[in-house]
């Protein structure tokens, strides 16, 4: 018995000295995630300051500022959204109250947003124009800024791991238990034992590790939680290089 | 010097986190090349008349450089770029903060300036010493 304490006491202090270094490249990505767009912000306002910049190009850097400042404020909300998970909260217990509101609109506003972060890459952010999305215009009864957030984050998913030229579309249609909207990207393959375990928390595929190193996995888990929480879902299904992640919004909360 | 010969070259794939600076270039006068991965940031340095190469080290390498990992292309591109045009000054603008790896940089005359952390006036007046080599920075 004596003998086991010292090894108990060993194995915990390797166990301890693993998580005090998972935690330190968590808060090391952390950190690279917010530096990049808040630099992005300080140099673009100090540009509207000088002379030597043109007053055209000074309007396309407030342009920039305001789609970086919208990064910013989804990837803070994120991490502020997780420790709230962690809680286990449910939607009646959040501050913001459920409202009316329409998914179409809320789909548009993003494909818009997210345009300058695709466009170095020459990757096209499109709300489809299908009938059944559009005239059917789903209003869902929801946390408004939870599913804001949903959509950011799957929009923003599609966007970053996108191939150069390529599209990345958002499209909705009805579906047996409610409405899909569905965000459909070709890029960075999904590998197919994949699908389900890019939803855990930290979690990031092997592909896309390897391109974007510095990504904090919390995206696709704090939507799907998000959704659940509406009684509804996120699904991914990837075929080849072409990866569908589906927000099934519940028929109990569409009108 | 002609608006051609006072060109600049901007390779990042987020090129909307140098825009700011893109923007000072072109209100000094320079001609601005902007380049989204490893094989056209080379690829311009062969072809045009590159006062300054200013690289991000995280984007795709590009068709060239098959055996380098995704996000391993600036550097690739700025070993390139040294070894093939030894005299064009390399700038190095990224968030990495891998001391062992600046230090690297710097013995190779490269100058590394930090994304998110270097004022716009300071990253330009370094890049024009760089150019204009009144200054050593490296």
């Amino acid at each position: 018995m004596t003998d086991s304490v010292p090894a108990r006491i060993k194995i915990l202090e390797a166990q301890l000295a693993q998580v005090k270094k998972e935690r330190d490249e968590y808060l090391q990505n952390v950190s690279h995630q917010l530096t990049a767009p808040i630099g992005a912000i300080k140099m673009n306002i100090e540009a509207l300051f000088d002379p030597d910049v043109s007053l055209k190009r000074k309007m396309v850097l407030t342009h920039s500022i305001r789609s970086q400042g919208n990064i910013l404020v989804h990837l803070i909300k994120n991490f502020s959204l997780m420790s709230r998970i962690d809680a286990g909260k449910s939607i009646e217990e959040t501050e913001e109250k459920p409202i009316m509101f329409d998914v179409y609109q809320l789909c548009t506003d993003y494909c818009k947003d997210f345009q300058p972060v695709g466009k170095p890459r020459e990757v096209a952010i499109l709300a489809n124009e299908s009938p059944s999305f559009r005239r059917g215009r789903p209003i869902f009864n929801g946390v408004k800024s939870l599913i804001a957030q949903v959509v950011y984050n799957l929009i923003e998913n599609a966007t970053k791991y996108a191939t150069p030229h390529s599209r990345v579309t958002v499209d909705g249609v009805p579906a047996p238990k409610g409405f899909d909207v569905r965000i459909t990207n070709s890029g960075i393959a999904v590998a197919a034992t994949e699908v389900e375990t890019i939803f855990e928390r930290g979690y990031r595929g092997q592909f896309a590790t390897a391109k974007h190193p510095a990504g904090t996995g919390l995206g696709l888990w704090i939507a799907r939680h998000l959704m659940r929480m509406h009684g509804g879902d996120v699904t991914a299904a990837a075929t080849g290089n072409t990866t569908v992640l589906s927000i099934h919004f519940p028929k109990e909360r569409l009108s | 010097m002609t608006k051609k010969e006072k060109t600049i070259l901007f390779a990042d794939d987020d090129w909307h986190l140098v825009e700011a600076l893109i923007a000072k270039a072109e209100g000094k006068g320079y001609r601005v090349l902007t380049a989204t991965n490893a094989t056209d940031a080379v690829r311009y340095c062969a072809k045009e008349p590159v006062l300054c190469a200013i690289v991000d080290i995280m984007m795709d390498p590009g068709p060239d450089f098959p055996d380098v990992a995704p996000h391993q292309g600036g550097l690739a591109a700025i070993e390139t770029i040294r070894k093939s045009f030894p005299k064009l000054p390399v700038i190095c603008h990224s968030v990495i903060s891998d001391r062992s790896l600046i230090a690297r940089l710097r013995a190779n005359e490269i100058l590394f300036i930090r994304k998110g952390e270097t004022t716009l006036q300071a990253a330009w007046t370094l890049i024009e010493a760089k150019i204009t080599g009144v200054q050593s920075f490296g």
